[in-house]
Formats: C-alpha cells, sequence, structure tokens
C-alpha cells in the first residue's frame, strides 16, 4: 500500500518536472491594451468592447509587418525606404533571447540589457519597472524627452545613442558606455524598432475605430477574397495601411532635418558673466519665460506638483473624471499614474545631460510629453514682440548653470575637500 | 571497502593542490584563473601575502590530508588484526599542537600589518608650507577626483583646473575614470543612496563605499591599459550593471584628455550635420 | 529536580491503535515530548532544506547561463519575459538561499532536531526541563515559515537584501524591489527565529545543568551535549542584539527612525527624510549577533562528529577535555571576532588590525580539534559505515573551510577576496561541507533510535560518494574563482572584462550542483523508505557507549524504562575492564577488583 503511495508520487512528481521543463514558451509582445481601452472608451459609449476578432486582425497585421521579437521583420513599403530608419542586420543583433548564434555573434542584446524595464514590447512595463522612479519609457507613442529636434517631432538617431551612452542621471537609466559601438548601435535601432512597431499598432487601431460600421467581425484587412468586390477592397486597405505606416516612418525619418541649430555663447568676463546671469534671473522669474511657475521660489522644483506627464496624461486627462480614469486604465495595464515634478535646478543633476547646448535645447524645445513648454521665441526683425531671443536663452542657461553652485543649494558643495584624518 | 574510502579521501589534498597548481600555471582550461594582473605599486605585497598564506596552508593541508589517509588506510578494523590503543589523549602532544599554531597565527597577524597601513592608513602627503616631505607640517595629498556611487553607476567628477572637487570647472563623467600613471593617486569615494564598494582588481583596491562617509582610497599604476572598476558591494537589483572602466594613462595623454573632455563638457554651439540632414 | 526521581512508567509504548483526534493531535501535532518536537524540527527542516537547494540551483542556473531560459520556475514567473529570470529575482534567490539555509535550516536542525531529540537522552532525563516552552520553540517556528513563505508569493518573490540585509539597501524601501513588502516579512520572520531559538536555548541550558541522570558529571557528558550547551550559551546572549537591530531596521523602515540612514540619502529618486544615523552601525549589531553564530551552526556538529567518529574507531575520544576547552575556547573568541566581516566596510582601520589578530587566534581551538579528531582515528579499528563517512568527511572538509579562513583573516588579502566567491567557498566548506554533511551523518547515526529501524548503509554509501564528489566539484572550484576576483552576488558577471572567461568553469560547477541536488534523492528515498520498511534494530545497534541507546528503539514518552545511573564517559570503547569493545555509560564496573584500570597519567 505504501510502496504503491510511493511509485505514485515518484512518477508524479517526474511527470511534473518534464511537463513544466520542457521549453519555455517563445517570447511575444504584448498587445497595446491601454491604447485599446482608450479607443473603445472613445467611442462615448462606456460599455462598448472591441471584439476578439477585431483585435487580433489588428494584431495579425502588426506582426506581419514587424515580425516577432525573436524574429524581427520591416514593412516593404513603397513611398519610404525603411531601411534608411532601421538597420535589420543590426535589429537581429538585438533581437531574440540572450546568447549566440553559430558564428558567434551576439544576440538578444535588448533581452541582456534593457528588456528587464523596458519589457520585451517597448511599454516600459519589464518585471523590474514597477519599483522604479521615474517609470522606464514606454516607447510606443514614440515620444522621447531629451533630444535635440523640437516637441513634435522625433529624436534623431544620435539623440537616442547620447543617453545609451550617458544614461540619464537621476533615473535608473544608467549608462551603456562600455559595450562595443556596434552592440549600441544595434540597441538605438531597436528602440526606433519598437517604437515604430507601437505607433504603427496605435495608428492601425485608430484606423479599425476610423473604418464604417464596426461590428463584431470587422476586421482591419479584409480576409475572405472571394469576390472581385471583396479582392479590391482588401486592396484597398492594404494601401491604407501602408499609408499609415509611411506616415510614422517618415517622422522618424525627416527627423534630422528639425535639428534646431544653437548659435555659439558669447565668450564673456567675469562681470559680463555675472551681468548676464542677472539677466536669466530676472527672467526666470519674468512673465514671459516665466521658469518660476513650475521649478518654484527657488528653484527647487517646487512650483507645481499636481501634473502628469503625457504617457499616463494621453489616457487619464484632467478632466474631472480623471481619478476614475486612472482606475480604469491601470486595469488595463497602465502604470499607476505619479505626478511629475519639475526639476530641482540647485542639484546640479540635469537629466538630459549637462552641457549647455543640452540645456539650451531644453529651454528652447522644451521638454515633450511633460508640461515643460517650448520658449516663446521673438520672431526675427520685430523687436516690439513678446518673446525671447538666442542671447536671453544664453542668459537663463547661464542662471540655471550658476544655481547649483549658489550657497544654499549645498553649504558643503564648494567647500575645499577637508581630509578626515584617521589617525 | 575500507580502502576505497581511504583512497577517496587521499584524493581530497591530491586534487586540491593539483586544482591550485593547475589554476597557478594557467593551462588548458584553466587559463588566467589566477590572481589578475597586478598594475600597482602596492599589489605585490597583497599578492605575496596571499601566496604567502597559500604555501603555509598548503603545507597543512597536504601534511593533515596524507596523516588522515595513513590512518583510515592503517586502522580501518577489516584490515588491522591489532587491539584498539586505549588512550584518552596526550597532554604533551597537546600543549605542542597548540603553541605552534598559535606562534604561526600571531606571525602572520603581525606581518602583514605594515601593509594593511599602507594601504588604508598612511595616505600620501605632500609638502607642507616648509618645502620638506615627512615633516609635522606635510598636508594630506588632495584627491584628483571624486567618484560618487549611485544605483547603478559610477558618477567620477575631476577635480579640474582649481584642484577643488565641487566647484564649476570640474568635469563630470560616468563610468569612464581615468588616471596617470607613475603617481600617487588619491580618490575620494562617496555614495548618494546606498553602499556600494569601489573594486579595483588590477590595482588591489577595494573599499566600501558608504552613504554619509567621505573616504579615500590612494594607489600608484605603474602599467597603461584598460582595466574594469567593480561594485564589490549588494547595490540592488542592477548590482551587475555597476560596471566601470579604468583608463591608465601616461599624464601627458591624461591631461590632453582631460582638456577634452572639459572642453567637450563646455559645448556652447551646434550645427546640425550636414550628414544627418540627408 | 526530577533527575533524581524515578521516570514516569512506560505504559504509553504500543497503545495508538485507537487514537482520537484529540489524543493525535496531544501526541503529534502539539506534543510536550522532546523527541515527537525534535522530530517535527527534523522534517521541517528537511522540506525547508529542499527548498533552499532549489533555489541555490537557480543562482547557479543564471551564473552559468546568464539570462537563458529557467527551467521551471522562469516558465511559471517570467513566461512574458520569454522564461529569462529577471536581475531582482536573482537578488531573491541569493538572499532567500542563504536565509532559508541559515535561519531555516541549519540553526534549527542542530539546536531544534538534534538539540531536542538528544539532549534529554543523552544525559539520562526523562525530557526537557520545560516542555511546554520546548513546545512553542517548535510552534514559533511556523509565525517565521509563514512569513518568509508570504514573502515568496508577490514579485519580486522575496528579500533582495542579501541575508545580511545592509541597510540603507534593506532599510529603505524605494532601494529595492526586494525591500519592499518582502523586506518587513523577512525582519518579522527572522525575529519569530529568534523567539524560537531564544526559547530552546534557556531550555537546554536549564536541562543540560539540572537535570543530568545521576553520576553524570559536566565532565561525562558526550560532546554532542557539550557542542549544544555551549552553543546555548551564544545564543542566549547574541541573539537579543539581532533582535533589537532587527526591530531597529523595522523602524526605520516603518517609522523613519533613521538609525542606520545618514542624512542626505538620494533613492531611487526619492530624497529620505531622516537621517542621523550610520549604516555600519548596522554591520556592527549584525554580525556580533551572526558571527557567534556561525559558531552556533558548527559547534553541534562538530559534537555530534566526535561521537560518531569515536563510535566508528572504537577508540576513545583523543583529549576529551581539549575538546571540551576548545568548544568554550571557540565560543568566548566568538565574540570578539565579528569585525573581521567588515575589514572593509570603512571601519576605522585600527580596529581592523585588532580583529585580525582576535580572528587569527580563533583558528588556534579550531586546529586543536582537527587534530584531536586525527588523534582519534589513529590507533582505532575504524568501521567505514554510512555514517562514518559523513563524520570523517566533516573532518576533512573542516580542514579545507579551517585554512581558507586564514586568508580572510589577513586583512591585506582581505582587500582582494572580500566579497568574491573566496568567500563564498570559505563558508560552503564550512557549513555544506561541514555542517551539512555532519547532519547527514547524524540522521543515519541516530535514525535507528529515532524510528527504530536501520538505514540502507549501501544506499547510503552511494549517496555519501555522489555527494562528496559533487560538492567537491561546486565548492573547491570557488576558490579560484574568488583568486580572480570574482565577485559575489552578480546577475551577470560577464558583463565584466576580468571575468568573462570564467564561465565554463562557472558551467562545470553549476551542473555539479545539479548533481548534488539530485544525489539527495537517494537520501530522501532511504528516509522515507527506510522509516516504514527499514531493518528492524535492537536499542544499541552500533554498540555506542552514550545513555540514548540505553532506551528503547524509538524511545516512549518518559524516555527510559528504567533510571540510566552513570558510571563514566562516553568514550570507553576498547577499555580492558570488558570483553566487549564498547563499555556504555551505564554499565556498572566489573566486580573482579582485578580488573580496573588504571589509567596512565599523560
Amino acid at each position: 500500500m505504501l510502496g504503491r503511495l510511493f511509485r505514485t508520487v515518484t512518477f508524479g512528481l517526474a511527470a511534473l518536472a518534464l511537463v513544466g521543463g520542457c521549453g519555455s514558451p517563445t517570447a511575444k509582445y504584448r498587445r497595446y491594451e491601454t491604447y485599446v481601452r482608450k479607443m473603445e472608451l472613445g467611442t462615448g459609449n462606456d460599455k462598448f468592447r472591441l471584439s476578439g476578432p477585431n483585435l487580433s486582425s489588428v494584431d495579425e497585421v502588426v506582426t506581419a509587418l514587424y515580425g516577432t521579437p525573436d524574429e524581427p521583420a520591416l514593412p516593404a513599403l513603397d513611398e519610404v525606404e525603411v531601411a534608411q530608419v532601421l538597420d535589420l542586420a543590426k535589429l537581429k543583433l538585438a533581437a531574440g533571447p540572450v546568447g549566440s548564434d553559430e558564428q558567434g555573434n551576439v544576440r538578444g542584446l535588448y533581452r541582456e540589457h534593457c528588456a528587464h524595464c523596458h519589457g520585451i514590447t517597448g511599454d516600459g512595463w519589464g518585471p523590474t519597472a514597477a519599483f522604479l522612479n521615474p517609470y522606464p519609457r514606454d516607447y510606443r507613442p514614440g515620444k522621447f524627452k531629451f533630444k535635440s529636434t523640437p516637441v513634435g517631432y522625433r529624436p534623431t538617431h544620435d539623440d537616442l545613442k547620447k543617453i545609451l551612452l550617458e544614461g540619464i542621471p537621476g533615473t535608473a537609466m544608467p549608462s551603456f558606455k562600455l559595450l562595443p559601438d556596434l552592440e549600441v548601435e544595434a540597441l538605438v535601432h531597436y528602440v526606433k524598432y519598437l517604437s515604430i512597431r507601437g505607433e504603427t499598432e496605435r495608428t492601425l487601431l485608430e484606423m479599425l475605430m476610423a473604418g464604417e460600421e464596426l461590428t463584431k467581425d470587422t476586421r482591419l484587412v479584409t480576409v475572405d477574397v472571394s469576390t472581385p468586390e471583396l479582392k479590391t477592397r482588401q486592396q484597398d486597405e492594404l494601401a491604407a495601411v501602408k499609408d499609415r505606416v509611411s506616415t510614422v516612418v517618415k517622422r522618424w525619418q525627416s527627423a534630422p532635418e528639425a535639428v534646431v541649430a544653437i548659435p555659439a555663447r558669447d565668450s564673456m568676463t567675469a562681470e559680463q558673466l555675472d551681468e548676464s546671469r542677472r539677466r536669466g534671473r530676472d527672467l526666470f522669474y519674468g512673465a514671459i519665460a516665466n521658469c518660476v511657475k513650475c521649478h518654484g521660489d527657488s528653484a527647487l522644483g517646487d512650483g507645481t506638483l499636481t501634473d502628469y506627464d503625457d504617457w499616463a496624461g494621453e489616457f487619464i486627462g484632467k478632466g474631472p473624471d480623471q481619478q476614475q480614469l486612472i482606475k480604469v486604465f491601470v486595469a488595463a495595464g497602465l502604470p499607476e499614474p505619479r505626478n511629475i515634478k519639475p526639476r530641482n535646478l540647485r542639484q546640479g543633476v540635469f537629466r538630459g545631460g549637462l552641457r549647455p547646448v543640452d540645456i539650451y535645447w531644453r529651454i528652447k524645445n522644451g521638454i515633450e510629453g511633460t508640461p515643460m513648454p517650448a520658449a516663446t521665441m521673438k520672431p526675427e526683425g520685430d523687436a516690439s514682440a513678446k518673446g525671447l531671443t538666442p542671447t536671453d536663452l544664453w542668459d537663463i542657461v547661464n542662471y540655471v548653470e550658476s544655481l547649483p553652485f549658489e550657497s544654499i543649494s549645498d553649504p558643503f558643495q564648494a567647500v575645499p575637500a577637508i581630509p578626515r584624518e584617521r589617525l | 571497502m575500507g580502502r576505497f574510502w581511504s583512497l577517496l579521501f587521499l584524493l581530497v589534498p591530491i586534487l586540491g593542490v593539483g586544482c591550485f597548481v593547475w589554476a597557478m600555471a594557467g593551462l588548458w582550461p584553466m587559463r588566467g584563473h589566477w590572481l589578475p594582473e597586478d598594475v600597482s605599486s602596492h599589489g605585490h605585497v597583497i599578492d605575496g601575502l596571499f601566496m604567502f598564506i597559500l604555501y603555509l596552508t598548503g603545507i597543512i593541508f597536504v601534511a593533515t590530508g596524507l596523516v588522515f589517509f595513513w590512518f583510515l588506510w592503517k586502522y580501518d578494523a577489516a584490515q588491522n588484526a591489532e587491539p584498539v590503543r586505549f588512550m584518552h589523549g596526550s597532554h604533551t602532544l597537546e600543549v605542542v599542537w597548540s603553541i605552534i599554531p598559535a606562534g604561526t597565527l600571531v606571525f602572520i597577524a603581525i606581518y602583514q600589518m605594515d601593509a594593511w597601513a599602507d594601504a588604508k592608513l598612511r595616505r600620501p602627503m605632500l609638502p607642507g608650507p616648509d618645502g620638506k616631505l615627512n615633516t609635522a607640517d606635510d598636508i594630506p595629498k588632495p584627491p584628483i577626483a571624486e567618484i560618487t556611487g549611485r544605483q547603478f553607476e559610477w558618477r567620477i567628477r575631476y577635480a579640474g583646473e582649481d584642484g577643488i572637487v565641487g566647484t564649476r570647472d570640474d568635469v563630470q563623467l560616468v563610468n569612464d575614470l581615468r588616471l596617470p600613471i607613475n603617481e600617487e593617486v588619491v580618490l575620494s569615494i562617496k555614495s548618494q543612496d546606498v553602499l556600494h564598494s569601489f573594486f579595483l582588481p588590477n590595482l588591489r583596491v577595494k573599499q566600501d563605499v558608504v552613504p554619509g562617509m567621505k573616504q579615500f582610497v590612494w594607489f600608484k599604476a605603474q602599467k597603461t591599459g584598460v582595466y574594469d572598476i567593480v561594485c564589490a558591494e549588494l547595490c540592488g537589483w542592477g548590482h551587475y550593471k555597476m560596471r566601470g572602466r579604468l583608463t591608465l594613462q601616461n599624464r601627458s595623454d591624461f591631461d590632453r584628455w582631460l582638456g577634452q573632455a572639459h572642453a567637450a563638457q563646455n559645448q556652447a554651439e551646434f550645427t546640425p550635420a550636414s550628414g544627418e540632414a540627408e | 529536580m526530577s533527575a533524581i526521581s524515578l521516570p514516569a512508567p512506560l505504559a504509553a509504548d504500543h497503545h495508538h491503535a485507537e487514537m482520537d483526534v484529540g489524543t493525535f493531535i496531544r501526541t503529534y501535532v502539539f506534543s510536550l515530548d522532546h523527541k515527537i518536537i525534535g522530530l517535527q524540527f527534523l522534517f521541517s527542516t528537511l522540506l525547508w532544506f529542499l527548498v533552499g537547494g532549489l533555489l541555490a540551483l537557480g543562482i547557479r542556473w543564471q551564473l552559468a547561463w546568464p539570462w537563458q531560459d529557467m527551467p521551471v520556475i522562469g516558465r511559471m514567473l517570467f513566461s512574458a519575459e520569454g522564461g529569462q529570470i529577471s536581475p531582482e529575482f536573482y537578488t531573491t534567490l541569493f538572499t532567500m538561499h542563504a536565509t532559508v539555509m541559515i535561519f531555516f535550516v541549519i540553526i534549527p536542525i542542530l539546536a531544534g532536531a538534534f538539540g531536542n531529540y538528544l539532549i534529554p537522552l543523552m544525559i539520562g532525563a526523562d525530557d526537557m526541563a520545560f516542555p511546554t516552552l520546548n513546545m512553542l520553540s517548535y510552534w514559533f517556528m511556523w509565525p517565521a515559515f509563514i512569513l518568509i513563505g508570504l514573502s515568496f508569493l508577490w514579485p519580486p518573490y522575496g528579500a533582495g537584501g542579501g541575508w545580511t540585509s545592509y541597510p540603507p539597501l534593506s532599510a529603505v524601501k524605494e532601494a529595492a524591489p526586494g525591500s519592499a513588502f518582502a523586506q518587513t516579512m523577512w525582519l518579522l520572520g527572522i525575529t519569530c527565529v529568534g523567539i524560537s531559538s531564544m526559547l530552546g536555548s534557556v531550555n537546554y541550558m536549564t536541562t543540560i545543568i539540572q537535570m543530568r541522570a545521576p553520576g553524570m558529571t559536566m565532565f561525562r557528558l558526550p560532546l554532542t551535549i557539550w557542542g549544544m550547551f555551549i552553543t546555548a550559551i551564544l545564543q542566549a546572549f547574541a541573539l537579543p542584539v539581532l533582535t533589537a537591530a532587527g526591530f531597529m531596521q523595522l523602524m526605520d523602515r516603518e517609522f523613519a527612525t533613521g538609525f542606520f540612514l545618514p542624512e542626505g540619502l538620494q533613492v531611487n529618486n526619492n530624497a529620505m527624510a531622516s537621517g542621523g544615523g550610520h549604516p555600519i552601525l548596522w554591520q556592527h549589531l549584525f554580525w556580533f549577533y551572526s558571527h557567534p553564530a556561525v559558531y552556533i551552526m558548527i559547534l553541534p556538529a562538530m559534537g555530534m562528529v566526535s561521537d560518531i567518529i569515536a563510535c566508528f574507531a572504537r577508540k576513545p575520544i583523543f583529549g576529551y577535555k581539549p575538546m571540551v576547552y576548545s568548544i568554550s575556547g571557540i565560543a568566548g573568541l566568538g565574540f570578539i571576532v565579528w569585525g573581521h566581516h567588515m575589514f572593509v566596510s570603512g571601519m576605522n582601520p585600527m580596529l581592523g588590525m585588532t580583529f585580525m589578530v582576535s580572528t587569527m587566534m580563533i583558528a588556534l581551538p579550531s586546529a586543536v580539534k582537527t587534530f584531536n579528531w586525527l588523534g582519534t582515528v589513529w590507533g582505532g579499528k575504524i568501521q567505514f559505515t554510512t555514517p562514518m563517512l559523513f563524520a570523517l568527511s566533516f573532518v576533512s572538509m573542516f580542514i579545507i573551510g579551517g585554512l581558507s579562513g586564514i586568508f580572510m583573516a589577513a586583512t591585506p588579502v582581505d582587500i582582494f577576496i572580500h566579497d568574491t566567491y573566496f568567500i563564498v567557498a570559505h563558508f560552503h566548506y564550512v557549513l555544506f561541507a561541514g555542517t551539512a554533511m555532519a547532519v547527514f551523518g547524524a540522521i543515519y547515526f541516530w535514525f535507528p533510535k529515532m524510528f527504530g529501524r536501520m538505514m540502507n548503509d549501501d544506499l547510503g554509501k552511494v549517496h555519501f560518494f555522489l555527494t562528496f564528489i559533487f560538492l567537491n566539484g561546486t565548492f573547491f572550484t570557488m576558490h579560484i574563482l574568488g583568486a580572480v576576483g570574482f565577485p559575489r552576488r552578480l546577475a551577470d558577471p560577464y558583463d565584466y572584462e576580468t571575468f568573462r572567461h570564467l564561465q565554463p568553469m562557472n558551467q562545470f560547477m553549476t551542473i555539479c550542483a545539479i548533481g548534488m541536488v539530485a544525489s539527495q534523492v537517494l537520501f530522501a528515498y532511504n528516509f522515507f523508505h527506510s522509516m516504514f520498511f527499514g531493518t528492524p534494530c535492537g536499542r544499541n545497534p552500533w554498540g555506542a557507549n552514550s545513555l540514548e541507546w540505553f532506551a528503547p528503539s524509538p524511545p516512549g514518552h518518559g524516555n527510559f524504562d528504567q533510571q540510566p545511573i552513570v558510571y563514566r564517559g562516553p568514550y570507553e570503547y576498547g577499555s580492558p575492564e570488558v570483553d566487549t569493545d564498547n563499555y556504555p555509560q551505564w554499565q556498572p564496573p566489573p566486580s573482579d577488583p582485578s580488573r580496573i584500570h588504571k589509567p596512565d597519567h599523560h
């Protein structure tokens, strides 16, 4: 009796180990649930839900265009050359499970270095993400904060690469400077790929919603081509898809054209520099730049503390139903929104970089996805118009650069290091 | 079976020593499985102590291992017809094998105090106002850079032209530490968040970085090259990511590089590259 | 006390055919009988031993094949990420491996299981001095089991601050994923383990001092009991410090007291409000307990090994009193060496020199013990039974673990090898190759007493052989990694140029580790099978001398059917006074005066 029990238990355990151990599932991209929810709410009908076929038709098209996490692909478009933006060979270094292929080339760089936080899908929701403050970037809306292009434009390849190389001080994003250049390149391409893929998913969901008479069986692209009529319809739909994807890719392709040039900062004597800082200070507190509104009276970043960034804000809005929407979207997978805090300028930590040009860009272009606006520039040749000139901006940069070294910022900082005697 | 088990225990000293000798010789498959290259001026002292203790313990290890084996082999009940030696110990032996190890251990302890003091207590000094070294008014050598550990990177801050860390002309970098060789280098290390440990395997330097404490490490590198900076104290989920790079250069190369880094950090003009806007 | 009173009658031996639920619960669940409590400890700790071993395999998997799909667990927990374990889960793995192994396995299996089972039997008492306290000491483990078990349920599936829980990483909730909910559970769980140990240690001290059988003087106690006795004293004095430190950390976490947190912390983009404390304070308090705890984890094992070796060498233990003095010496010195864990921690380097000297000195009593074991084997008639093999391997492995400790005690060398695999090798040689092997030996040795049946000796030898080979394959190579400076606790060490070439060595170690865990299936089978189908044995199957072999196997409630009277020490094997090669403690001296042995004085 007991002997039989032993045998059964042993067999059971062995079977369990076999079932459990046999092959992990292949990695899959996660569906853009929050955006789906937003689309559904957009109909104005609280009860409305997109059906399984609706959604899987979008998934299928996205997969057909971009492949899987293990086997990335690039869409073939007529209008734009995708290869100018994304290099498939490099993508393949970054994609797939961690390891190396038969030739010894590395693979799976993204899953080795990035996926813990940014997630396989690039949705900023890897296993570690919940524990980080701020949350890791969700690439799918295609918005990036620290770049040389104005708000509304995509970042350039070099902008993203700089972030990978330098990291983002003040956040959990570390520097990947020590990786070989080829690997960093591969990762930048992969980030762009995930971003373009996510933007495509968004635009295709919008396309699905924009179609006439949406029923439970509506598919993004018709599959049944039994009649010539349906066949034409399918071709139209495919063309529309390509059109939308082209728009997405073009935005990335044209990013370098939008890079904002920065006029040289005048070299100044100490007195001139003091004067410039004083002007910058006035602008900081003035009505046009009005930095003080958010960054606070003493530039400690304590002005406006109740805003949300766009990654949460595009779902939860600013309306009276914000709390309700937070519940709805958190249930759909949105990270529990946290208020975005203006930077404390006295710490000497500048996330987008501490070069003067970096600070200039932040002020001039604003920071995408955050309440930090682009500077209102004075139109050229119109001296009476309200706005800032490049000189004004440099004055503000000079002032901001001096803030961490003011004595109230950190009384210990500027004191010469007095070694503590140990003996 | 007693023979078999005795031989099994004989394998312990044989394979143990074999494993170490093999690794020291660096033969396949254990190439490079020994102390990493030492490029510091003091590292040979630490390595020497390591080897000294290794030989000493190795001798004890082999001796006790062989004696153990021999007793098991000889006094196996299946082979040994002699009656059991009915005895409860030996006062003389106890005294002998207490005093000899005690003396050895005290010797080891005292022998290495100087190396410890060099590494952790005697910070390099500069001549004081009287212009002479080794006088009462010597001042401690100021740090060339301050290294701040944070989850999960090393933030590096060179003192810049004024020689003081924490001023506007500091050069700030991340994970990329460069230092001149053939001179005593002092680094100030601190932490912004949790414990880290600043570990330079090739320079035999390790110091935990404690938030709230400002500590100094010093060494003299003797060879140019690129080496790892390792975080050796658990600092969170990304502990393994906290890797830095130490580049040792000649003073002139170092100065040139520091100048370039300073210039790059003060970039105050940007023209879009024509190549980028196609 | 009851040591002189007559034992309770043993009518309760064979009556459990008809048992109502209440009796069942009183007998097997909330039992006051030290033997049942000992077995409860034994079964619980063996179960956690399995958990700890599997956690270790998780660590080994990641070190051999980083970021590859982890079999079974990876699929269960991280299917969305392609089955690869996340870096914070890796921190959980090594934290919980150590926590489980130290607090749920080694400490309770030595003091809880064997201490409970053996102390009254070996000193000739009918039970512990405080049976209810004894029951509570087991049931206080359960809150700990539950609390730590709960922390496994939510991501990141356990505490992740290392078993040493150094603040600020552990004290600041934002600092690490595992420092949020799981760390609170960890602290509360460890406190419960502490209560359990404290209840046990009070009981053991009282029992050993007060309840010895007539004739059982302190210097006639088996060394196992000496080990347990000194361990109990260590626990009683060191534990309050850990408990206090644990509560201080809890207060830091929940009420922002800032005992361990300095000013100006910026953790995970949160500025900490509290300050004024110092992280190194925790290290002092923690190691003030945890260094003596290292001896708590080995002294009882040393005692048990001494008993087993003397029994199967059929020869008196060599230098009984030096053995007792060295146990006491280790315990005394154990309180003043904690700083050697902190040589590079930022503690004043002058203090490092002091601790180096005391640490060097603690090697001395360990050396004396080793020489005495060698002396015991010398001139004996060695029976290579399974328990003896495990005991011998303890000696052989303890030599390695002891000698490698000298490297760390040397402060300048410690600069290089601190927090590397050299340390990992060292304490696994002491704790696994040492203590765990001794525990295996002890189980094989006392199993007949516990269950009245023998374990299968052939199977036991195969188990020993495989475990011995695989453990050396796993742990000896760690010394070599340590010599390269290979750091502990890195989820992916191969990012570093310096360590990239060490991956094949790690793969070898992982294969050995898998083999080691797999070999334990033999043990589990042997253990459970022998419990029901082993060869029944008499009272004294090994021909041993100490008092537990005087009781029936298994002993009933109240232990002895006659009051044992003790005439001599426990190691009189091969005495000329008798014709048998053993000479039990309870056997009266020969009536013929000419046979009385006159010891020659050394």
